[in-house]
């Protein structure tokens, strides 16, 4: 049986960090991205993922290290690499004085795959007036129709920096069924920032998070869900205490006949130890991306040699 | 119509290229007419030299900056350097107009001066043209200083072109080859740095809308002035309470709102609320020294250099004898219209509309003593600084040329109060008038701005010293401004604040 090597990686990044005058925005980060991946790009405000982002579209550059997008770096992409991405910006700003129609024609002028069934049914879903200035949209109409430039021409790689932040919940299930449908017929690769949690884990298979400029995480969404989860120990004698020494506990709330933990391990038996270790009874549950992001952090804050002491 | 020329128009809005062309088209004639007035009285410079001079050097060389305006204004959106080609094709596009302007000048020439080589005319005027593709608009230090210096070349090969202008034509009729092909392979370069990759990034970087788009498109403006704070912010030179109020304590009182305002106008930027004023004195001074270190390159040899210094102070103070030379008539004029110039481009400077802090918990009445004060305040500190700095030059000239009488440019220095009534009036449009038509002021301030240059000076320059004139002056004034703030109270008490035409809420 032959094995096939991996694919080469849409988006990689090798060392790479951006500095803002004194201050590091990004700090040694390195990843790769396969194609045909969904990726959540998480951290708090300020952690970089802008950052990140404007790096890998080229329109910042690197101070440090590399950063490689649809294989060449991210300094020299040209027409034929802008024209398999798909980028939208936080805040980004357009040719205001364009109504939605003249800005898609001319968007669509300089991509050869551009798909005018789905532009229309974008248009369609999304509820945007063609006749309409870009400078008279509000915030939300404004950022459906930055998707609409960056989705219209069915790109490879769609990086999309808070793409929702702004929408209603029912523009943003419209809008996640689109990117499911492109992620089912093309395969399409997708980097997705959001702080709308509940929307991006119907969506990642993978998940990079940064804090403070660092890479904390960098693994599957599965993984993750397999290793984090929520611990329910119930006791009939009360005699849990309220704090645990394992180095896997990230919280522990309650105390005495019932504690809850947020725990994050790879041992599938270790649930069952700790609760016979305590006389206790275990059910175990998954947790969402939501309840999931704060322990990311604390574990990566946990692993430090500074949090240990 | 062809889809991709309606494509193309689109990007360059009919419309406004309209009002465009009509404004520039009023005051480009004048400009380049004031430039053949100006070379005509340097000394033995030949008729044929200076049509050469305005039609392939400083001719293209203004246009090429207006020429550049529309394309740059679509770059420097941050969407345009993820677009696939579109700088490519905007630089054909902006390389096509320039040629086909270089082959205009080009043929203006041939018929004026029927011995100057075709080619070389067109060569040098693509040069004139390329200069202001590649300006990148940024105002940091450090890009600053490539752009000064890039101006400062420029200035000073328009200063060396009419210095040796009959030489400079009789070189281009001897080597047209050299004059076509250096100055169009200069060009194209030029243009290629203007369009290179690295300098569509760095323009989507950097929010920059000319300023005839910041007038038409208060939409425009909004939009720059958050994407500004968001690039200082990321930067370090502002913090995210520079769109709030919270940075500084508000007590109540008129002056704290004035404080916070300031602070949301200015960005957060410790300093920035100099830098006005500084602009506005050098307005005053820099223009009459720009006009120095023109007399010094161009005119020198008439006086030499030891006695430039004491007749460029009599010329300024006027105090030459009457019938002196061309020259003298000529630095003359120019101390007349540069003041005229400065003070039509603070009246443009004062439609840039004030950011009321409406985030605040400001009651209406408030707000509205707050634009008012705010906007007459910015207005009195401009008209101020750019005083003292014309009477500085005014009073050194005058004390250098050992004269006691009130030189005569300080009635042209009063002109900025006869049209400070404008201000006030063009506020007040701007308040009730939105949309495409608020560039009616512009024309207006152009037609009156027009008349008062037309008027000669003999006519008004007596009434307005006059005790009548100051009066009336004043009279008119304290009318618009009473006028303003009525309808600036009627706007904030009254009106739907978030739809406020001219209040730009955030």
């Amino acid at each position: 049986m032959s094995t096939f090597p991996p694919p080469d990686p849409l988006l990689a990044a090798e060392d790479l960090g951006k500095r803002y005058g004194r201050r590091d925005a990004l700090n040694a980060v390195n990843f790769q991205i396969s194609p045909g991946r969904v990726v959540g790009l998480l951290g708090r405000n300020g952690a970089g993922k802008t950052t990140l982002l404007n790096l890998a579209s080229g329109i910042l550059l690197p101070t440090t290290g590399k950063c490689v997008t649809l294989g060449v770096g991210a300094a020299d992409l040209g027409t034929p690499q802008l024209s398999r991405l798909g980028v939208v910006q936080q805040e980004g700003s357009c040719l205001e004085w364009m109504t939605v129609r003249q800005h898609l024609d001319f968007v669509a002028s300089f991509y050869p795959t551009w798909d005018a069934g789905l532009e229309k049914r974008l248009l369609s879903e999304l509820e945007l007036d063609p006749a309409r200035k870009i400078a008279q949209l509000s915030t939300g109409d404004r950022q459906k129709a930055l998707l609409l430039f960056a989705l219209g021409h069915r790109p490879s790689l769609l990086l999309l920096d808070e793409p929702m932040s702004a929408l209603d919940p029912i523009a943003r299930e419209r809008l996640l069924k689109i990117f499911l449908d492109l992620l089912r017929d093309e395969g399409t690769t997708v980097v997705i920032s959001s702080h709308i949690l509940t929307d991006v884990e119907k969506i990642v298979d993978w998940i990079i998070c940064l804090d403070g400029g660092l890479l904390v995480e960098d693994a599957s969404f599965d993984t993750l869900q397999e290793s984090f989860g929520e611990w329910i120990l119930t006791s009939s004698e009360g005699r849990l205490p309220s704090a645990f020494p394992e180095s896997f506990v990230l919280s522990c709330k309650g105390g005495g006949s019932q504690v809850r933990l947020q725990v994050r391990t790879g041992d599938p038996e270790a649930a069952q130890r700790v609760a016979a270790q305590y006389g206790a009874e275990v059910t175990t549950r998954r947790i969402s991306l939501d309840e999931m992001f704060p322990l990311l952090l604390r574990s990566r804050k946990a692993a430090t040699p500074a949090a240990r002491l | 119509m062809n889809r991709k020329f309606r494509i193309f128009l689109s990007v360059f809005r009919p419309v406004r290229t309209v009002c465009l062309l009509a404004f520039y088209g009023a005051w480009f004639p004048w400009s380049i007419v004031n430039t053949a007035r100006a070379m005509h009285f340097v000394p033995h410079l030949a008729m044929s030299a200076e049509y050469f001079l305005i039609c392939a050097v400083i001719g293209p060389m203004i246009s090429g900056f207006i020429l550049a305006a529309p394309f740059h204004d679509a770059m420097h959106a941050s969407l345009f350097p993820l677009i696939p080609g579109a700088a490519r094709r905007l630089a054909n596009w902006h390389a096509l107009c320039a040629a086909e302007y270089a082959i205009l000048c080009a043929f203006v020439l041939r018929l004026l001066d029927s011995e100057i080589p075709f080619p070389a005319v067109f060569g040098c005027a693509l040069l004139g043209l390329s200069l202001g593709a590649a300006n990148v608009h940024d105002r940091r230090p450090k890009a600053i200083g490539r752009t000064r210096i890039l101006l400062g070349v420029c200035l000073l090969a328009a200063c060396g072109a009419i210095r040796v202008g009959d030489h400079f034509r009789a070189a281009v009729i001897a080597a047209p080859a050299v004059f076509f092909v250096v100055p169009a392979a200069v060009g194209v370069f030029l243009f290629g740095l203007g369009y290179s990759r690295s300098r569509a990034r760095a323009r989507g970087r950097n929010p920059y809308l000319s300023i005839v788009t910041l007038i038409y498109c208060p939409s425009a403006l909004r939009c720059r002035h958050t994407q500004k704070i968001r690039q200082l912010m990321q930067e370090g030179k502002a913090d995210k309470t520079s769109s709030d109020n919270y940075a500084v304590s508000i007590d109540g009182s008129l002056r704290s709102w004035l404080a916070a305002h300031h602070r949301i106008t200015m960005i957060g930027r410790k300093r920035s609320g100099g830098s006005m004023q500084l602009w506005s004195f050098f307005v005053g001074v820099g223009y009459p020294l720009l006009g120095a270190a023109l007399f010094g390159l161009v005119l020198n040899r008439t006086f030499g250099v030891a006695g430039f210094w004491r007749q460029l102070a009599r010329i300024i103070a006027q105090v030459a004898p009457a019938g002196g030379s061309s020259s003298d008539e000529f630095m003359g004029e120019a101390c007349v219209f540069i003041p005229l110039i400065s003070v039509l481009a603070f009246v443009f400077a004062g439609l840039i509309p004030t950011y009321p802090a409406i985030r605040f918990p400001v009651s209406r009445r408030r707000l509205a003593s707050l634009v008012y004060v705010s906007s007459i305040r910015q207005f009195s500190t401009v008209i101020l600084w750019y005083l003292a700095g014309t009477l500085s030059v005014t009073a050194l000239a005058a004390e250098l040329s050992g004269s006691r009488v009130i030189p005569p440019l300080l009635s042209y220095a009063y002109v900025a109060l006869i049209l400070l009534p404008v201000v006030p009036l063009l506020k007040t449009f701007n308040l009730i008038i939105r949309g495409p038509l608020s560039f009616i002021p512009i024309v207006l301030i152009a037609v009156l701005v027009a008349l008062v240059g037309i008027i000669n000076q003999s006519a008004w320059q007596p009434w307005v010293l006059s005790a009548g004139g100051i009066g009336g002056s004043l009279s008119v004034l304290a009318a618009t401004l009473l006028l303003y703030w009525k309808i600036v109270r009627w706007r904030c008490c009254s009106g739907d604040l978030a739809f406020a035409p001219g209040l730009l809420v955030r």
